[in-house]
Protein backbone atom coordinates (compact mmCIF):
# COMPACT_ATOMS: atom_id res chain seq x y z
CA UNK A 1 0.00 0.00 0.00
CA UNK A 2 1.87 3.45 -1.14
CA UNK A 3 0.53 6.81 -1.37
CA UNK A 4 -0.89 7.09 -4.88
CA UNK A 5 0.50 10.64 -5.49
CA UNK A 6 3.48 11.97 -6.03
CA UNK A 7 3.58 15.48 -5.21
CA UNK A 8 1.01 18.07 -3.10
CA UNK A 9 0.18 19.26 -6.70
CA UNK A 10 -0.98 16.07 -7.55
CA UNK A 11 -3.21 15.49 -4.68
CA UNK A 12 -4.90 18.84 -5.25
CA UNK A 13 -6.08 18.35 -8.60
CA UNK A 14 -6.37 14.48 -8.52
CA UNK A 15 -6.12 14.17 -12.85
CA UNK A 16 -8.96 17.31 -13.16
CA UNK A 17 -11.34 15.09 -10.70
CA UNK A 18 -9.98 17.44 -7.70
CA UNK A 19 -12.39 20.14 -7.49
CA UNK A 20 -15.01 17.44 -6.99
CA UNK A 21 -13.61 15.57 -4.62
CA UNK A 22 -12.52 17.92 -2.51
CA UNK A 23 -15.48 20.16 -2.60
CA UNK A 24 -17.29 16.75 -1.45
CA UNK A 25 -14.95 16.76 1.42
CA UNK A 26 -14.81 19.79 2.67
CA UNK A 27 -18.82 20.36 2.41
CA UNK A 28 -19.39 16.92 4.31
CA UNK A 29 -16.33 18.00 6.82
CA UNK A 30 -18.04 21.17 7.42
CA UNK A 31 -21.82 19.43 8.07
CA UNK A 32 -20.05 17.00 10.39
CA UNK A 33 -18.60 19.59 12.27
CA UNK A 34 -21.64 21.99 12.75
CA UNK A 35 -23.84 18.75 13.67
CA UNK A 36 -21.71 18.95 16.79
CA UNK A 37 -20.90 22.22 17.56
CA UNK A 38 -24.95 23.49 17.11
CA UNK A 39 -26.12 21.37 19.87
CA UNK A 40 -23.20 22.26 22.30
CA UNK A 41 -23.87 25.72 21.18
CA UNK A 42 -27.22 25.13 22.27
CA UNK A 43 -27.08 23.04 25.73
CA UNK A 44 -24.67 25.60 26.84
CA UNK A 45 -27.38 28.24 25.88
CA UNK A 46 -29.94 26.91 27.79
CA UNK A 47 -27.89 26.34 30.62
CA UNK A 48 -26.96 29.88 30.91
CA UNK A 49 -30.37 31.26 30.60
CA UNK A 50 -31.11 28.88 33.17
CA UNK A 51 -28.59 30.00 35.16
CA UNK A 52 -29.35 34.04 35.16
CA UNK A 53 -32.87 33.62 35.40
CA UNK A 54 -32.20 31.01 38.85
CA UNK A 55 -29.50 34.17 40.01
CA UNK A 56 -32.36 36.96 39.50
CA UNK A 57 -35.17 34.64 41.40
CA UNK A 58 -32.56 34.28 44.30
CA UNK A 59 -31.98 37.39 44.98
CA UNK A 60 -33.66 39.45 47.66
CA UNK A 61 -36.35 41.79 47.04
CA UNK A 62 -34.57 44.81 48.16
CA UNK A 63 -32.20 44.68 45.33
CA UNK A 64 -34.02 43.83 42.68
CA UNK A 65 -33.68 47.08 40.86
CA UNK A 66 -30.45 46.85 40.97
CA UNK A 67 -29.88 46.31 37.07
CA UNK B 1 -39.24 3.79 42.53
CA UNK B 2 -39.57 0.45 43.29
CA UNK B 3 -36.26 -0.81 45.01
CA UNK B 4 -37.41 -4.45 45.65
CA UNK B 5 -37.67 -5.50 42.14
CA UNK B 6 -34.12 -5.03 40.41
CA UNK B 7 -35.20 -6.91 37.46
CA UNK B 8 -36.90 -3.72 35.98
CA UNK B 9 -35.04 -1.25 37.18
CA UNK B 10 -32.84 -1.01 33.84
CA UNK B 11 -35.82 -0.91 32.18
CA UNK B 12 -37.32 2.20 34.26
CA UNK B 13 -33.53 3.94 34.38
CA UNK B 14 -33.34 3.71 30.68
CA UNK B 15 -36.71 5.82 30.43
CA UNK B 16 -35.10 8.51 32.60
CA UNK B 17 -33.28 11.87 31.32
CA UNK B 18 -31.57 12.21 34.17
CA UNK B 19 -29.79 8.41 33.80
CA UNK B 20 -29.43 9.32 30.46
CA UNK B 21 -27.55 12.27 30.94
CA UNK B 22 -25.18 10.90 33.31
CA UNK B 23 -24.17 7.76 31.72
CA UNK B 24 -23.59 9.42 27.94
CA UNK B 25 -21.81 11.99 29.71
CA UNK B 26 -18.89 9.61 30.53
CA UNK B 27 -19.39 8.19 27.01
CA UNK B 28 -18.73 11.68 25.49
CA UNK B 29 -15.15 11.35 25.75
CA UNK B 30 -14.34 7.66 23.99
CA UNK B 31 -17.17 8.75 21.21
CA UNK B 32 -15.02 11.93 20.35
CA UNK B 33 -12.08 9.81 20.06
CA UNK B 34 -13.01 7.11 17.89
CA UNK B 35 -14.68 9.77 15.87
CA UNK B 36 -11.47 11.49 15.22
CA UNK B 37 -9.55 8.57 14.87
CA UNK B 38 -11.70 6.22 12.30
CA UNK B 39 -12.69 9.43 10.15
CA UNK B 40 -9.14 10.57 10.36
CA UNK B 41 -7.47 7.02 9.57
CA UNK B 42 -10.41 6.36 6.94
CA UNK B 43 -10.63 9.50 4.91
CA UNK B 44 -6.62 9.62 4.51
CA UNK B 45 -6.82 5.66 3.65
CA UNK B 46 -9.59 6.42 1.50
CA UNK B 47 -8.48 9.64 -0.59
CA UNK B 48 -4.57 9.06 -0.77
CA UNK B 49 -4.02 5.68 -0.05
CA UNK B 50 -6.99 3.70 -2.00
CA UNK B 51 -5.82 2.67 -5.82
CA UNK B 52 -7.77 5.28 -8.14
CA UNK B 53 -11.15 3.63 -10.48
CA UNK B 54 -9.87 1.74 -13.27
CA UNK B 55 -13.03 3.62 -15.20
CA UNK B 56 -13.78 7.07 -12.82
CA UNK B 57 -10.17 7.60 -11.93
CA UNK B 58 -10.10 9.84 -8.56
CA UNK B 59 -13.78 10.57 -8.25
CA UNK B 60 -14.48 7.24 -7.55
CA UNK B 61 -13.00 8.93 -3.73
CA UNK B 62 -16.41 10.58 -3.31
CA UNK B 63 -17.56 7.48 -2.14
CA UNK B 64 -15.77 7.33 1.21
CA UNK B 65 -18.10 10.32 2.08
CA UNK B 66 -21.37 9.30 -0.37
CA UNK B 67 -21.69 5.54 1.03
CA UNK B 68 -21.26 6.21 4.45
CA UNK B 69 -23.47 8.95 4.85
CA UNK B 70 -26.33 7.50 2.57
CA UNK B 71 -26.87 4.78 5.07
CA UNK B 72 -26.47 6.78 8.44
CA UNK B 73 -29.37 8.56 6.61
CA UNK B 74 -31.37 5.33 6.54
CA UNK B 75 -30.08 3.95 9.52
CA UNK B 76 -30.81 7.26 11.51
CA UNK B 77 -34.14 7.16 9.95
CA UNK B 78 -35.18 4.08 11.77
CA UNK B 79 -33.82 5.20 14.84
CA UNK B 80 -36.42 7.90 14.95
CA UNK B 81 -38.79 5.70 13.92
CA UNK B 82 -38.63 3.36 16.46
CA UNK B 83 -37.92 5.79 19.24
CA UNK B 84 -41.07 7.58 17.85
CA UNK B 85 -43.33 4.60 18.13
CA UNK B 86 -42.06 3.38 21.70
CA UNK B 87 -42.72 7.56 22.63
CA UNK B 88 -46.27 6.86 21.08
CA UNK B 89 -47.07 3.55 22.53
CA UNK B 90 -45.40 3.50 26.40
CA UNK B 91 -45.60 7.54 26.54
CA UNK B 92 -41.67 7.61 27.35
CA UNK B 93 -40.47 11.11 27.47
CA UNK B 94 -37.10 9.65 26.60
CA UNK B 95 -37.75 8.34 23.51
CA UNK B 96 -39.49 11.10 22.05
CA UNK B 97 -36.38 13.54 23.39
CA UNK B 98 -34.48 10.77 21.08
CA UNK B 99 -36.34 11.19 18.19
CA UNK B 100 -36.35 14.81 18.27
CA UNK B 101 -33.06 14.50 17.96
CA UNK B 102 -32.70 11.96 15.44
CA UNK B 103 -34.51 14.48 12.65
CA UNK B 104 -31.63 17.17 12.44
CA UNK B 105 -29.28 14.68 12.09
CA UNK B 106 -30.51 12.68 9.59
CA UNK B 107 -31.56 15.69 7.25
CA UNK B 108 -28.52 16.98 7.74
CA UNK B 109 -26.54 13.59 6.35
CA UNK B 110 -29.63 13.18 3.98
CA UNK B 111 -28.39 16.54 2.39
CA UNK B 112 -25.25 15.19 2.57
CA UNK B 113 -25.72 12.22 0.58
CA UNK B 114 -27.45 14.23 -1.73
CA UNK B 115 -24.82 16.82 -2.12
CA UNK B 116 -21.56 14.55 -2.52
CA UNK B 117 -24.01 12.34 -4.92
CA UNK B 118 -24.52 14.99 -7.32
CA UNK B 119 -20.98 16.11 -6.93
CA UNK B 120 -19.80 13.00 -7.97
CA UNK B 121 -22.53 12.60 -10.64
CA UNK B 122 -21.14 15.48 -12.55
CA UNK B 123 -17.66 14.11 -13.49
CA UNK B 124 -18.80 10.23 -13.87
CA UNK B 125 -22.07 11.02 -15.58
CA UNK B 126 -21.85 14.54 -16.75
CA UNK B 127 -24.79 16.10 -14.70
CA UNK B 128 -25.18 16.78 -11.29
CA UNK B 129 -29.08 15.88 -10.78
CA UNK B 130 -31.31 13.27 -12.61
CA UNK B 131 -34.90 12.56 -11.49
CA UNK B 132 -33.42 8.77 -11.28
CA UNK B 133 -35.59 6.66 -8.41
CA UNK B 134 -32.86 5.97 -5.94
CA UNK B 135 -31.78 10.25 -5.85
CA UNK B 136 -35.58 10.57 -5.88
CA UNK B 137 -36.48 8.55 -2.94
CA UNK B 138 -33.52 10.33 -1.42
CA UNK B 139 -34.76 13.60 -1.92
CA UNK B 140 -38.88 12.74 -0.39
CA UNK B 141 -36.69 11.53 2.82
CA UNK B 142 -34.71 14.73 3.37
CA UNK B 143 -38.43 15.76 3.21
CA UNK B 144 -39.72 13.56 5.65
CA UNK B 145 -37.09 14.65 8.03
CA UNK B 146 -37.56 18.40 7.73
CA UNK B 147 -41.34 17.36 7.79
CA UNK B 148 -41.02 15.98 11.39
CA UNK B 149 -38.46 19.05 12.77
CA UNK B 150 -41.20 21.38 11.03
CA UNK B 151 -44.29 19.84 12.88
CA UNK B 152 -42.35 19.78 16.72
CA UNK B 153 -42.34 23.71 16.22
CA UNK B 154 -45.84 24.15 14.91
CA UNK B 155 -47.40 23.05 18.45
CA UNK B 156 -47.29 25.19 21.58
CA UNK B 157 -47.89 21.92 23.38
CA UNK B 158 -43.95 20.31 23.66
CA UNK B 159 -46.03 16.74 23.40
CA UNK B 160 -48.18 17.34 21.27
CA UNK B 161 -45.20 18.29 18.57
CA UNK B 162 -43.72 14.86 19.81
CA UNK B 163 -46.78 12.75 19.22
CA UNK B 164 -47.48 14.77 15.74
CA UNK B 165 -43.83 14.09 14.82
CA UNK B 166 -43.56 10.38 15.69
CA UNK B 167 -46.90 9.91 13.78
CA UNK B 168 -45.26 11.37 10.71
CA UNK B 169 -41.82 9.58 11.43
CA UNK B 170 -43.58 6.65 11.29
CA UNK B 171 -45.73 7.27 8.28
CA UNK B 172 -42.77 7.79 6.28
CA UNK B 173 -41.37 4.51 6.97
CA UNK B 174 -42.82 3.46 3.64
CA UNK B 175 -40.25 5.37 2.03
CA UNK B 176 -37.45 3.34 3.10
CA UNK B 177 -38.06 -0.10 1.17
CA UNK B 178 -38.45 1.85 -1.39
CA UNK B 179 -35.15 3.97 -1.30
CA UNK B 180 -33.33 0.04 -1.02
CA UNK B 181 -35.02 -1.87 -3.72
CA UNK B 182 -35.12 1.95 -6.42
CA UNK B 183 -31.68 0.47 -7.69
CA UNK B 184 -33.55 -3.08 -8.61
CA UNK B 185 -36.69 -1.89 -9.00
CA UNK B 186 -36.08 1.24 -11.75
CA UNK B 187 -32.38 0.26 -13.45
CA UNK B 188 -31.82 3.51 -13.88
CA UNK B 189 -28.51 5.90 -13.58
CA UNK B 190 -27.69 4.87 -10.28
CA UNK B 191 -25.56 2.23 -9.86
CA UNK B 192 -27.15 -0.63 -7.59
CA UNK B 193 -25.74 -1.20 -3.93
CA UNK B 194 -22.01 -1.37 -3.50
CA UNK B 195 -22.51 -2.97 -0.21
CA UNK B 196 -24.44 -6.21 0.56
CA UNK B 197 -25.07 -8.39 3.40
CA UNK B 198 -25.91 -11.41 1.67
CA UNK B 199 -23.67 -11.84 -0.82
CA UNK B 200 -20.00 -10.63 -1.73
CA UNK B 201 -19.23 -7.05 -2.48
CA UNK B 202 -19.02 -5.61 -5.83
CA UNK B 203 -15.86 -3.60 -4.87
CA UNK B 204 -12.07 -5.02 -4.86
CA UNK B 205 -10.76 -5.39 -1.23
CA UNK B 206 -8.06 -2.39 -1.56
CA UNK B 207 -11.15 -0.11 -1.87
CA UNK B 208 -13.31 -2.03 0.71
CA UNK B 209 -11.43 -1.75 3.55
CA UNK B 210 -10.99 2.07 3.95
CA UNK B 211 -14.90 2.20 3.49
CA UNK B 212 -15.61 -0.03 5.99
CA UNK B 213 -13.64 2.57 8.22
CA UNK B 214 -15.36 5.36 7.08
CA UNK B 215 -19.19 3.66 7.84
CA UNK B 216 -17.69 2.79 11.46
CA UNK B 217 -16.20 6.21 11.71
CA UNK B 218 -19.90 7.55 10.58
CA UNK B 219 -21.73 5.51 12.82
CA UNK B 220 -19.88 6.27 16.07
CA UNK B 221 -20.32 9.99 14.84
CA UNK B 222 -23.55 9.47 14.37
CA UNK B 223 -24.32 8.10 18.30
CA UNK B 224 -21.92 11.33 19.32
CA UNK B 225 -24.42 13.41 17.51
CA UNK B 226 -27.30 12.06 19.10
CA UNK B 227 -26.00 11.88 22.18
CA UNK B 228 -25.06 16.00 21.60
CA UNK B 229 -28.08 16.92 20.32
CA UNK B 230 -30.51 14.57 23.13
CA UNK B 231 -28.31 16.06 26.24
CA UNK B 232 -29.28 19.18 25.10
CA UNK B 233 -33.11 18.69 24.43
CA UNK B 234 -32.47 17.15 27.91
CA UNK B 235 -31.85 20.39 29.67
CA UNK B 236 -34.41 22.10 27.75
CA UNK B 237 -37.18 19.87 28.90
CA UNK B 238 -35.97 19.26 32.15
CA UNK B 239 -35.34 22.87 33.50
CA UNK B 240 -37.60 22.85 35.92
CA UNK B 241 -36.14 19.71 37.91
CA UNK B 242 -33.95 20.47 40.65
CA UNK B 243 -30.90 18.30 38.95
CA UNK B 244 -31.09 20.41 35.72
CA UNK B 245 -31.02 23.73 38.29
CA UNK B 246 -28.03 22.31 39.96
CA UNK B 247 -26.12 21.90 36.77
CA UNK B 248 -26.97 25.17 35.49
CA UNK B 249 -25.89 27.21 38.84
CA UNK B 250 -22.43 24.60 38.99
CA UNK B 251 -20.63 23.82 35.41
CA UNK B 252 -22.53 26.62 33.24
CA UNK B 253 -20.42 29.60 33.86
CA UNK B 254 -18.18 29.93 30.73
Amino acid sequence: MKIQFDSLNEIISMDGHGAYVWLAVVVSLAILVALLVSPLRSHAQTLNQLRRQLERHAEPPAKQRDD
Amino acid sequence: MAMGSTKWQWFYRLGSPRWFYEISGRWLPWLVCATVILLGVGLFWGLALAPPDARQGHSFRIIYLHVPASLLALAGYYIMAVTGAVGLIWRIKMSFMLMKSAAPIGAALTFMALFTGAVWGKPSWGTYWVWDARITSMLILLFLYLGVLALQRAFTSVEAGYRASAILALVGTVNIPIIYKSVDWWHTLHQPATLKLTSASSIHTDMLEPLVVMVCGFYVFYVLALCLFTRSEIVQQESATAWVKALATSESRT
